[in-house]
């Protein structure tokens, strides 16, 4: 702030004191501030998710005696991108296949698998989440609807 | 900056631009970034998150939602489960906690979805269990289909694409 009395004009009256903030100094800092947020600031940059519904696997279920059972098809996943798909087929063994195995056995491609039918993805002991994840995201790509994880290690089976 | 009166002939006149928007608006962008960069830190736990091929998954929809971090550690006894900044073991007790935790807040808001975002290092023995916690937690919330859980991955291609831009 600035407070300084001007000289006398020719008229012999003072003229009025001026009284100024100066502002510069405080936009400089804002600026600063505003520059660090926004280069410090990181979103949530490529993160995606998968929709994954988690029933309560201790509760009772009603079930329909009607209903037929329809048999899901479990995914092995042993590590290092290994797989094993048991059923009436000679399954991949790499999860880079998987994809089109299962898209190959889809109802609707051919096959006789219903779009519904429940992909159990199921890490063995030392498998890490990120391969498990990997196998998952190839059942979903080949467009099964009802994707989960088992796992049958601790007998936390469906 | 200063010009010649049109009115009043051979007084000068102080022109000037008036800072005090640019300044409202600047204050405004602060004090967004502040809280925005607050509410990241708490919820976006830096990890290694799964990078699945050509990922199936899609962008999270605008539901309201907590996020469970799961972040790994070379010492298995040291790995915790966080949530708004309250940690959790994975033990029985810990797990059980945050089983209660989710349950009281799914209670609190019924369209409440659960992102869980875990290292892509930790071992699924590891993440199962709280898989079954967040199922458990909906026990008492009439959910028909169960807890909606996003597992969260990155897409490396957006990555790229940003980092390019």
């Amino acid at each position: 702030m600035s407070h300084r009395r001007r000289p006398s004009t020719a008229t012999g009256r003072p003229q009025k004191a001026r009284v100024e903030l100066n502002l510069t100094p405080m936009i400089d800092v804002v600026f600063q501030l505003l520059i660090y947020f926004l280069l410090g600031t990181s979103f949530a940059v490529g993160e995606q998710t998968f929709r994954l519904d988690v029933p309560d696997r201790g509760e009772s279920i009603e079930i329909d005696p009607f209903e037929l059972d329809v048999t899901p098809v479990v995914v092995q996943v042993a590590g290092s991108g290994r797989i094993r798909v048991d059923g009436p087929w000679d399954g991949p063994v790499h999860v880079d296949a998987l994809t089109a195995f299962l898209e190959a056995r889809r109802l609707d491609r051919g096959g006789l698998l219903p779009a519904n039918t429940p992909i159990h993805v199921d890490p063995l002991p030392g498998v890490d989440w990120g391969e498990a994840v990997e196998a998952f995201n190839a059942a979903v790509r080949a467009g099964f609807d009802s994707v989960g994880f088992i796992d049958t290690s601790s007998g936390n089976a469906p | 900056m200063s010009a010649v009166s049109k009115l009043d002939v051979g007084r000068p006149v102080r022109t000037g631009a008036n800072l005090t928007p640019m300044i409202d608006m600047t204050f405004l962008l602060v004090v967004f970034f502040v809280l925005v960069s607050r509410i990241t830190a708490v919820e976006q736990v830096p990890m290694e998150l799964p990078v699945p091929r050509d990922p199936a998954a899609g962008a999270a929809d605008e539901a309201p939602r907590i996020v469970v971090n799961l972040v790994h550690d070379d010492r298995a006894d040291r790995r915790r489960a966080t949530l708004e900044q309250r940690d959790f073991d994975l033990d029985v007790a810990g797990i059980a906690a945050l089983e209660t935790e989710v349950r009281r807040r799914l209670l609190e808001t019924p369209d409440l979805q659960v992102n869980l975002r875990a290292d892509r290092r930790l071992p699924y023995t590891t993440v199962s269990p709280v898989l079954d916690a967040l199922g458990r937690s909906g026990r008492g919330t009439d959910r028909v289909d169960g807890v909606r859980v996003n597992l969260v991955v990155i897409d490396e291609s957006v990555v790229g694409r940003d980092e390019d831009a």
